[in-house]
């Protein structure tokens, strides 16, 4: 079962494109963890989130210098070397500077039919949830004019049900990596992450329920490793991780857009949807883009709480500035927790792995004593 | 190592410019003797409202670019470095880091340093950098911050009721903070009038602009780049205004007089981006092959004031920049805005400047010289950080600016 998702990962053009010619709906693409998914998915469209591939950006060089974020130039050299051609949408929120550029750049360069900007408050507030949730209205009714169809408020109701249902079930599952024998390792946890960005999420769930039923039996159980926390900024692939792994620890508690902040925060399913909705993407996506070093810190230490790890590590993107001011705070306060932080300053290329690998490896060692 | 960092002004009146900053940083200071409440702000904090609130206002960006200028740059960068910042992060925010937290590590302080401050503001929605600054300034100086967003709104224009009331809502909250800080209250008189300073002031920025199309350049970048600070920190002043005034008067009198930056001017050129603040003089160096650096794209005014947009000034505020067309927030915005500029002012060749560690900017540079390349314009791209002069070198960038103005003159 777990094979499924690698799968998934592995073949996500494939996938999406296979689900659009199935039920002739309509793919959207989403950057980023701010853009609620439910409502794409209450328009009867597959929301994929967008993610970048190990390989030389041979086509977004070309447009971008060389200090620019590594993953949204990825990302970008896979839409421009046509990869993303099935696409029929691409909604991008105003978070980062990177990626709010990127609207421009498709506009400009890409031929998708329907590029939408979401203006996403920059901070957290009760009048950005309100604005936030009429931005959202405004999103839905450009939903329903490019799709030709109606959302509707059970549909809309029913989303919101299914992806919580996906963020209790994924949280169940990750779990399962922090048993004093685990029965899922790290990048695993990772790899169902990543496949519920890209399928749709009653498949997801069906396979996540599964997967809890059946993993108490499970033969091939991973090698315990040295436990270790990881905080990130983007990691769209398992090979961090997998690399870790490698080395002789274990991911067992994380903080990162591909990890936990995805399914962390449920939607309240009392209120309206669309409040709900903003309420949850606007404050509980753990993001330090608006998150101020406090309120990350407390997500933080509730990620850390009974994870009992040894060490932490913490990976930034070189140009992912959130992340990079946020570090001097971050090392300080897992300092104060007794936990030795290794850094890394990423370029999400296979050819930083040779270093990696070294510096882990020597990592972990202390860490054995 | 360069002898001279600093651009040579061909104006008089620009040459006051560092006067009155010097003078409004040595008021700062006086003002916090006096017990006035003082704040820390990033750019984009509207000064307007402080001012009318009885809180004087010191902005770090500025205060990087004064460091820059004095060549002190990388002391302080290595002294943010040295206390966890990493070397791709702004520039700015590391020197102004390196300044707070490792005083002992760091170079003297221009002015004296800053004024101390009471709390700090920071601007959420244009740069990241800005954010991740200011709160870690927050925890190391124990100081309150208060968030001020806004609207991004690449495509403009969007005066829905939604989008207002959000913004209006963000500059109450400002302003209740303020309240809350300083025990003063709101006088939106006192902003009207800022309003109505600030808006005849940016209009005679926008005419002086109007009169650097002419040939030869009356006023070229080496000038503005100075000229600019006014605007920037003293909007709303009768100060700011009479400054402008006296620069407009003297431009239309060279003009009059045919009077150019070089004898003989045979090619202009576009600055676009930030210019390397510790070597100014790089503004200049084209002078010796008849050229002049004409237009900077970054401080531009692009148009003329909007009349105001309503009787309530906090109101006004927000529905001006809403409406106002100014900074292009797309790359397509950008390029456009570039190529006009290139015709209007009759640019033969643009220099980019690509700032590693300003991404807003950083991002865009390479698609803008390819668009201007497409459309047979010559471009020339420099990469260094704007503030750090560690990233700099002198030589290279001055062998390459040789090859880019005899490109030019053989064109000619």
């Amino acid at each position: 079962m777990i094979k499924e998702f690698n799968r998934v990962l592995a073949n996500r053009h494939q996938v999406a494109a296979e689900w659009k010619k199935k039920t002739g709906g309509k793919v959207i693409g989403v950057l980023c963890c701010s853009v609620p998914e439910e409502i794409i998915h209450a328009a009867g469209m597959l929301p994929v989130r967008i993610m970048g591939a190990e390989e030389e950006n041979t086509e977004a060089d070309l447009h971008f210098s060389t200090s620019v974020c590594p993953y949204c130039k990825s990302c970008f050299d896979q839409a421009l070397k046509g990869r993303y051609d099935y696409l029929d949408g691409l909604v991008i929120p105003n978070v980062c500077n990177m990626i709010k550029a990127m609207y421009g750049f498709s506009k400009l360069l890409l031929k998708i039919p329907f590029v939408y900007f979401l203006e996403v408050p920059q901070r957290l507030s009760e009048n950005g949830v309100d604005f936030f949730a009429g931005e959202l209205a405004r999103f839905a009714r450009a939903l329903q004019v490019f799709g030709g169809k109606p959302i509707s408020g059970q549909a809309l109701t029913r989303s919101v049900s299914l992806y919580n249902e996906n963020r209790i079930l994924l949280a169940k599952a990750c779990e399962m990596r922090q048993k004093p024998v685990p029965l899922i390792s790290g990048s695993e946890a990772q790899e169902m992450v990543l496949a519920s960005m890209l399928m749709p999420k009653e498949e997801h769930n069906r396979l996540l329920a599964g997967l809890l039923d059946n993993i108490g039996n499970r033969g091939d159980a991973p090698q315990a490793g040295v436990r270790l926390f990881l905080s990130a900024s983007i990691l769209d692939n398992t090979s961090f991780l997998g690399q870790v792994e490698e080395c002789g620890g274990m991911v067992v508690a994380d903080d990162m857009p591909s990890g936990s902040r995805y399914f962390t925060g449920l939607v309240n399913e009392r209120e309206r949807p669309l409040h709900a909705l903003a309420d949850r993407y606007l404050n509980k996506v753990a993001c330090p883009r608006k998150m101020l070093p406090e309120e990350r810190l407390a997500f933080v230490s509730a990620i850390l709480n009974g994870a009992d790890v040894k060490g932490a590590l913490v990976y930034s993107m070189r140009a992912c500035d959130p992340h990079l001011y946020e570090y001097p705070i971050l090392r300080q306060y897992l300092g104060e927790r007794n936990l030795p932080v290794l850094f890394f300053r990423g370029e999400g290329t296979e050819a930083e792995r040779g270093q990696h690998k070294a510096d882990i490896e020597a990592f972990i060692e202390v860490l054995r004593g | 190592m360069t002898t001279s960092t600093s651009a040579r002004k061909s104006l008089q009146t620009t040459l006051e410019g560092p006067v009155l900053r010097r003078k409004y940083y040595a008021q700062t200071m006086d003002d916090s003797a006096k017990g006035r409440k003082v704040a820390w702000c990033s750019n984009n904090i509207p000064g307007e409202i402080l001012d009318a609130m009885g809180v004087t206002a010191v902005f770090l960006e500025n205060y990087a670019t004064v460091i820059a200028s004095k060549r002190l740059g990388s002391g302080f960068c290595a002294a943010g470095e040295k206390v966890g910042f990493s070397q791709d992060v702004c520039g700015y925010a590391r020197m102004l880091m390196g300044y707070v937290l490792a005083k002992n590590e760091s170079p003297e302080a221009p002015y004296g340093g800053l004024a101390k401050p009471d709390f700090l503001l920071v601007n959420a929605y244009s740069c990241d950098s800005r954010m991740g600054w200011f709160a870690a300034m927050s925890r190391a100086l124990n100081l309150p911050l208060h968030v001020h967003d806004g609207l991004y709104q690449p495509d403009r224009g969007d005066d829905s009721p939604a989008a207002v009331a959000y913004a209006e809502r963000e500059l109450r909250n400002l302003i209740t903070f303020l309240e809350k800080q300083t025990g003063n209250a709101f006088n939106p008189e006192k902003l009207r009038e800022r309003q109505k300073l600030a808006r005849q002031t940016s209009d005679i920025m926008y005419d002086i602009n109007q009169l650097r199309k002419k040939v030869p350049c009356p006023m070229g970048a080496a000038d503005m780049f100075t000229a600019v600070w006014p605007a920037m920190y003293l909007a709303g002043t009768k100060e700011c205004e009479d400054f402008y005034k006296r620069l407009l008067a003297e431009i239309e009198d060279r003009i009059a007089k045919g009077t150019g930056i070089v004898p003989e001017e045979k090619f202009r050129l576009m600055w676009s981006g930030l210019p390397f603040w510790y070597d100014m003089s790089l503004i200049n160096y084209v002078e010796k092959f008849g050229g002049v650096v004409a237009l900077e794209s970054f401080y531009r005014t692009r148009e003329r004031r909007l009349p105001p947009q309503d009787t309530d000034p906090i109101r006004d505020m927000v529905l001006s920049s809403i409406r106002q067309r100014s900074f292009p927030m797309t790359i397509s915005g950008s390029i456009d805005d570039l190529v006009e500029a290139v015709e209007e002012y009759k640019i033969d060749g643009v220099i980019l400047s690509f700032n590693p560690s300003c991404r807003m900017l950083y991002v865009s540079q390479r698609e803008l010289q390819n668009s201007l390349e497409a459309k047979g314009i010559a471009t020339l791209g420099l990469e260094c950080d704007m503030a750090d002069e560690r990233t700099y070198s002198e030589g290279q960038v001055k062998t390459r600016l040789d090859a880019f103005c005899e490109r030019l003159l053989a064109k000619k």
